[in-house]
């Protein structure tokens, strides 16, 4: 009797246990435990916590879930598995969603973009570099020690830690910079974006993209900074304080430069704030490569700068760490800027304006160009000049070509270190060395880095091997595929070229004037 | 005795009726009806082998010989046994008695008894061996034939039967050739014959034996013979290919053929054979000067032509051209073509590009076949060698500036005389040489391409310009002269600089576009590539060679790109890097990455940007708006300034024109705004009575022509512009009488002499004419003369408003002049255009004077002359904008040539003053009958 009154409850139970209800409340359960792992993976993701994300998904009961495919998604963009990303965005379900629509089209620009790329990896350090144009691993080693460099600064200025693999995408142009990150192409080309920290990843542009390069080295700083930020707040300081802090510790991985802070950013603030492209530093949008101009990104840069400069330098060491901190538990900004410095954002904002207006002015050379719609009529005759000294160096003119420079007015001359570097190979040419040494011995007076000037600086200081070295290093920093920066030197190709050096010749612009 | 010889009668009869049974049964041809036949014979030889033992053995024993012969008395037979065994047992019995015991027992045996027995025996086998004969003899008269196709089947091998045997009597072997040969049918005789492919071979014939499965058959397929209804059958065999044709009959799985056969030897129709002119032969695009390909053909077939193709094949595109549909039985056809260099298959081409003629014959037997000609093979330039090539030599146009430059600053006008005459010598060299560069450089096709009229119109005006300071230094050589020719130098050497670096742009990201297609092609192909893996080998193979073919393409475009300036280089260098990286996967045997990174490489042509190409010129820091945007000696030179002029001068001048146009509108608007209502009202009365007599002058005119070269025509012509002339003056419009009177005195003078030609009624006809004429002409003076009135009379009224347009057109004239002066000034104007606006400019002046006289018949003729001038000052522009690339491929911003909006009849007014001038334009011309419609036409045109 007890056995047929068990079985008819079994059957009973099965019954109720198959009925549509039962699958409805089954599948409930199932869909809210989904979106909690997926979003406590998402959660995990933002701090690049990559093996963290992994275990939630794995333990949920519905593998299946929208959710739960997004996660895993988003991770698989984060890890470079971006095929794996496209397969699972092309689920129809997810491909419809907005999400899904969005994280697809960087799956997809992703899986193209790294599509047949080499890959260095330094396990010691834990760094993957991923290269779209092979030329560039010759860029290897700098990039290693830099990523060294700036990852133990952020570990000193911010007390930030790092995930087992730092990942560096190394594109070849915006058009693969925009793929791979989202950001879109035309506001790429508007700001001049060539970085972008994103994905748990830093993606750089080649400096072998603009034609005589750019600051790379420090720009990898100031994305892996970026990178530090997001996993110390959880992904939650404000644009002006991500810009901010990258932007101080671009530099601080390696020893100061003349130009670090050139031009002043304090000129360029007050500058901008003539001109009314000044933002208030909680309304510069999503991000500053999409600002409407290059001249709005440079002001709202400058702008981010000096105040977390004036922050810094206003609290005691460690003060920016604890801010980090604070912003990951505190509910607001004003919250954790209270708790880290005893102020909010616009107690701040006032008492910095005060201070940047307090400054004396520093006017800033019209080479930069801010706030006009074209050089300035008084660069013509500098700028033609100047290509016809080019031209007349690259036909063995030179001291033609000095001629037509001696027709410049002293003040045409403006600091610009290209012009210096057409009269120094003008110089040289014609055999007066010392001239041409002397014409680039001063760098306080140029308006920045530029590499050709640094690498003729460095060749013309071969005595002074130690100045050299510095020279050559800068010229690297920022022209590196510039084969007179790569090589150290003007001489014809040789086996015992160094990879950058080869690198450089391989596809290098033709020399001065022979373009 | 009296059984054996019976017994073995109907043995051999049944012997006989059991072969014959078994070959019947064979006849049945299967194996199994063989099997069986076979085994009953054998069966049968076995039976009677051991019967006969059997009846040996029974004669040979006294006993068993004693019970056979003692068959129906037992008990004496049972004696003579036992007295046998007596003999047999030596039990001490005497053999004799023995014996003789054995020879009374079996003398008691009664003979007649056995005799009779015997003789029964032998009536029965008599009895069988009668039937057995009786029924094999009945077989074989019912089937004779059975007989022996049984025993030829019996012994058949692998299906077919030994022994052959003829099965139709009467043959009769006919061909019908196909219908595409219209040929008659004909009779097959002999064992031998040619025939065409497709014929259809008819074979008839009387059966020599009823029943039997006949069939015709090349050993491979039988066709069945059938009655035809006449007591013959017959069989119908479509000829494909050589046979051997012969009848047989088929008995289940066997046949037996007949001893004869006919061997067929097919005529093939032969695949058209194509001659094309030249090839194979290589035609390289490379060359200085290519020219069009020209195509001369001939296609000849056996039977006959149906089409002619001109076939283009590049990498996976093929394009096919019909050169000829042929009709009929056309054997040969021939032609030509001519394969333009703009073809745009070529144009779109990047891989070498093969071309073939085809010819397709009418065979319906086994299909049209195509027959294909030697290719000849259009190699083209590298994508972007052209450009490559164009921007190099103007890399030399500027070398040459550099050096001459570098020259003018190296020195400077000497005082002493031999020396200042060497160093201008030196000077006028110079420039000489870089004339006769760019010259070249003007003149010259770089595989086709070719530089465009307005960089041309450009380069020329500095050209120019530093000929004339030369000439000028020549004159007056010293310091300020010298001064004015090293400023033109530096001028014309960064002009062509930043042409070099425009026009390098804009080819790298024509080159980039044109290559991202070929890219997209390598991109499919490996796509296929990847989804073909199961595909045959011959497939996979094709795949590859697509592959490789397109990546050369793209190989050879990466070079061209690494000449093409820095935007070159900058697309050129990705090409090398994403290439490498479709390589690298496609080694790795992992497809789908290697059309990812084609991919990659497409969408990156397809964005020909520079790979950085910030918007912003700010040196910025790092981060993610860094960027090197670059320092102030880049950006863009001279040479865009004087294009930027050449396009600004090609724009004023066509407001200039439009304005010009408009100033002319007005100055008819003046004029007959200036009619007075009471003029016209009193020269319509008047004109009625002219128009009256008009017609009264034309009566004798044939109103109907007999043609146009009779002198009915051209009277009925005179008379009809007559009719519009009368109608005029109705309507009180003496400028319009005029001109219909013209044209009517015009057709007249005509009309008389045709007449005076004509041999008959020569007198009348003259007379008719010459006496309307005469009446028309007295008319026409009237006419005249009321018109001239006129528009003295509206002159004097419209005075003060022609004296505004007098000043309307001195101020056109003096923007002329201003125009022109820019265009010298600017260097970028050509000469004929300057020309032009120097005589336009003269006759506005002109004009203007007439204005103001109020002589308005001078001032239009003048105003419109001044107009032609400048359509002419335009239309030089737009040659030199588009003279060198007709088909709008010039470089950068073109000239306004596209659609004008005609202005609507509410628009402001000087639209209103065109659609005036339109309408009487258009109104004026044709015959008074079709006036109306015409006004019509140009009023819905212009609505």
């Amino acid at each position: 009797m007890k056995r047929a009154v068990a079985a008819l409850v079994a059957v009973v139970v099965a019954c109720v246990l198959s009925t549509p209800a039962q699958d409805v409340l089954a599948q409930a359960s199932h869909s809210s435990d989904a979106i909690a792992r997926a979003n406590s993976a998402e959660k995990s993701i933002a701090l690049q916590e990559y093996e963290e994300a992994h275990a939630t998904l794995s333990a949920t009961n519905d593998p299946d879930s929208a959710s739960i495919a997004l996660a895993r998604g988003r991770l698989a963009i984060d890890e470079g598995d971006c095929d794996l990303a496209v397969s699972i965005f092309q689920r129809v379900d997810i491909a419809k969603s907005e999400a899904g629509l969005a994280l697809g089209d960087i799956a997809r620009g992703c899986a193209r973009v790294v599509a047949a790329n080499v890959v260095d990896r330094d396990e010691a350090n834990g760094i993957e570099i991923r290269y779209q144009d092979e030329h560039d691993r010759a860029l290897t080693p700098l990039l290693i020690e830099t990523t060294v460099k700036a990852r133990g600064a952020l570990t000193r200025d911010l007390g930030a830690s790092w995930p087992k693999i730092t990942r560096i995408v190394v594109v070849r142009d915006l058009l693969s910079l925009s793929a791979m990150t989202g950001l879109p192409y035309d506001s790429a080309k508007t700001t001049g974006t060539v970085a972008v920290a994103k994905w748990g990843r830093v993606t750089l542009t080649s400096p072998r993209a603009p034609r005589h390069g750019y600051g790379w080295r420090d720009t990898l700083a100031h994305e892996l900074t970026h990178l530090a930020i997001s996993r110390k707040s959880g992904d939650r300081a404000p644009l002006w304080l991500q810009e901010g802090l990258a932007k101080r510790e671009e530099t601080r991985w390696r020893d100061p430069q003349l130009f670090d802070d050139t031009p002043p950013v304090e000129a360029v603030v007050a500058r901008g704030m003539d001109l009314k492209l000044d933002l208030p530093l909680d309304k510069l949008g999503p991000s500053i490569a999409m600002l409407p101009s290059a001249d709005a990104a440079m002001v709202a840069f400058a702008e981010v700068t000096s105040f977390v400069r004036y922050i810094a330098e206003s609290r005691p060491e460690g003060t920016l760490g604890k801010l980090l901190d604070a912003l990951r538990t505190s509910p607001s900004t004003d919250e954790a800027l209270k708790a880290a410095t005893g102020a909010d954002l616009k107690s701040w904002d006032v008492e910095w304006r005060t201070a940047v207006a307090k400054r004396p002015k520093v006017a800033l050379s019209p080479l930069y160009g801010l706030g006009a719609s074209g050089p300035p009529p008084s660069l013509t005759d500098l700028r033609e000049r100047a290509r016809l000294a080019e031209l007349l160096v690259g036909r063995d003119h030179s001291a033609e070509a000095l001629l037509e420079l001696g027709k410049l007015s002293d003040k045409s001359n403006l600091g610009d270190p290209s012009l210096a570097y057409v009269h120094a190979r003008a110089l040289e040419a014609s055999g007066k060395v010392d001239d041409a040494r002397n014409r680039v011995a001063d760098v306080k007076n140029i308006i920045g880095a530029y590499g050709p000037f640094f690498a003729i600086r460095g060749r013309l200081a071969a005595s002074d091997a130690g100045r050299a070295r510095g020279d050559f290093s800068i010229a690297v920093a920022h022209d590196p595929f510039f084969p007179e920066a790569a090589c150290e030197t003007l001489a014809p190709a040789s086996p015992d070229d160094a990879p950058l050096c080869r690198s450089a010749r391989e596809f290098s612009l033709p020399d001065l004037g022979k373009d | 005795m009296r059984v054996s010889a019976p017994r073995r009668r109907a043995a051999i009869f049944l012997g006989v009726l059991v072969l014959v049974a078994a070959l019947l049964v064979a006849r049945g041809g299967t194996m199994r009806l063989r099997g069986l036949s076979l085994g009953v014979l054998a069966i049968f030889a076995g039976v009677t082998f051991f019967v006969r033992k059997r009846e040996r053995d029974v004669w040979k024993n006294p006993k068993r010989a004693l019970l056979r012969i003692s068959v129906g008395m037992p008990e004496l037979g049972a004696r003579a046994t036992r007295a046998l065994s007596l003999l047999e047992h030596a039990d001490g019995t005497s053999s004799d008695l023995a014996a003789l015991h054995v020879a009374r027992s079996v003398s008691a045996l009664p003979q007649d008894k056995i005799e009779a027995t015997a003789g029964r025996f032998a009536a029965a086998y008599g009895v069988l061996s009668v039937l057995f004969a009786t029924l094999t003899f009945g077989v074989l008269v019912l089937h004779p034939w059975g007989l022996v196709e049984g025993a030829d089947i019996l012994f058949a091998r692998n299906g077919s039967a030994p022994l052959p045997l003829v099965w139709l009597v009467d043959l009769d072997v006919m061909s019908r050739p196909p219908d595409y040969l219209h040929e008659e049918e004909r009779r097959v005789s002999g064992p031998e014959a040619q025939l065409a492919n497709g014929s259809l071979i008819t074979v008839r014939g009387t059966p020599v034996h009823d029943g039997r499965r006949l069939f015709l058959s090349d050993g491979h397929s039988e066709v069945p013979l059938v009655a035809d209804g006449t007591g013959k059958v017959v069989a119908r065999w479509p000829l494909s290919g050589d046979s051997t044709l012969r009848v047989l009959a088929r008995f289940g799985d066997v046949i037996i053929e007949e001893p004869r056969s006919v061997d067929v030897h097919a005529i093939m129709d032969e695949t058209p054979v194509v001659h094309l002119d030249g090839a194979p032969r290589k035609v390289l695009l490379t060359d200085p000067e290519p020219s069009d390909i020209e195509i001369r053909y001939e296609a000849t077939d056996d039977h006959a032509l149906r089409e002619v193709h001109l076939v283009l094949r590049s990498a996976a595109r093929d394009e096919r051209r019909v050169l000829a549909r042929v009709e009929g039985e056309t054997r040969r056809d021939s032609g030509g073509y001519v394969v333009r260099l703009s073809d745009p298959f070529l144009k779109k081409s990047h891989a070498p590009i093969e071309i073939t003629v085809e010819a397709k014959d009418n065979d319906p037997v086994t299909g049209p076949k195509w027959g294909v000609s030697e290719a000849i093979t259009v190699v083209p330039p590298n994508v972007g060698e052209p450009e490559a090539q164009r921007l190099e030599a103007l890399r030399g146009l500027r070398n040459t500036l550099v050096d001459a430059l570098a020259y003018r600053l190296a020195h400077e006008v000497p005082s002493a005389r031999a020396e200042r005459d060497a160093f201008l010598a030196e000077e006028k060299r110079w420039t000489k040489l870089a004339s006769e560069q760019l010259d070249q450089i003007v003149d010259a096709s770089y595989s086709g391409a070719r530089l465009a009229g307005r960089l041309r119109a450009i380069l020329r005006g500095q050209a120019r310009k530093c000929e004339g300071t030369t000439e000028a230094e020549q004159k007056a050589p010293n310091a300020v002269s010298h001064a004015a020719l090293v400023k033109a130098t530096e001028r014309y050497t960064l002009v062509v600089d930043a042409m070099i670096a425009g026009l390098g742009q804009k080819d790298s990201r024509e080159v980039s576009l044109k290559l991202a297609e070929v890219v997209d092609e390598l991109a499919a192909a490996l796509g296929m590539l990847d989804r073909d893996r199961g595909r045959s080998e011959s497939d996979r193979v094709k795949g590859s060679q697509r592959i490789e073919t397109t990546v050369q393409v793209v190989r050879g475009g990466e070079k061209a790109l690494l000449r093409l300036g820095t935007l070159g280089r900058d697309i050129g260098e990705i090409v090398n890097a994403y290439l490498s990286r479709v390589e690298r996967a496609q080694k790795a045997n992992d497809a789908a990455h290697a059309v990812l990174a084609a991919q990659d490489l497409s969408a990156r042509l397809h964005q020909p940007d520079p790979s950085f190409g910030a918007k912003g010129k700010g040196r910025g820091g790092t981060g993610e708006s860094s960027g090197g945007g670059g320092m102030p000696s880049d950006g863009e030179g001279e040479g865009s300034d004087v294009e930027r002029a050449f396009n600004e001068a090609a724009q004023d001048l066509e407001r200039l024109t439009e304005d010009h146009a408009g100033n002319i509108g007005k100055v008819e608007q003046a004029i007959s705004g200036a009619e007075n209502d009471e003029d016209e009202r009193k020269l319509k009365d008047e004109g009625k009575k002219h128009a009256e007599a008009v017609r009264q002058a034309i009566k004798g005119l044939p109103s109907v022509g007999g043609g146009s070269d009779t002198w009915t025509g051209k009277g009925a012509l005179g008379r009809e512009h007559a009719e519009q002339m009368a109608r005029s003056f109705e309507q009180g419009n003496p400028a319009d009488a005029v001109s219909a009177g013209q044209n009517a005195l015009q057709a007249l003078d005509e009309a008389r002499k045709l007449a005076a030609r004509a041999s008959w009624d020569r007198s009348d006809s003259e007379a008719t004419i010459d006496d309307a004429k005469r009446k028309l002409e007295a008319e026409q003076r009237w006419a005249s003369a009321q018109l001239e009135a006129l528009r003295k009379k509206a002159s004097e009224r419209a005075r003060g408003d022609l004296q505004k347009r007098a000043e309307d057109e001195s101020k056109l004239a003096d923007r002329t002049r201003a125009l022109g002066e820019k265009g010298r000034g600017g260097e970028s104007m050509p000469e004929a255009a300057i020309d032009a606006l120097d005589s336009a400019e003269r006759l506005a002046r002109s004009a203007a004077d007439a204005l103001k006289q109020g002589n308005t018949e001078r001032a239009l003729e003048e105003q419109r002359k001044a107009q032609q001038k400048l359509e002419s000052a335009r239309q030089a522009m737009s040659d030199e904008s588009e003279g060198a690339n007709p088909k709008g491929e010039g470089d950068g911003e073109r000239l306004s040539k596209d659609r004008a909006d005609i202005p609507k009849a509410d628009a402001h007014k000087g639209p209103e003053e065109f659609r005036r001038r339109v309408m009487k334009g258009l109104g004026q011309s044709g015959s008074g009958k079709e006036r109306d419609a015409v006004k019509r036409y140009a009023e819905g045109l212009l609505r």
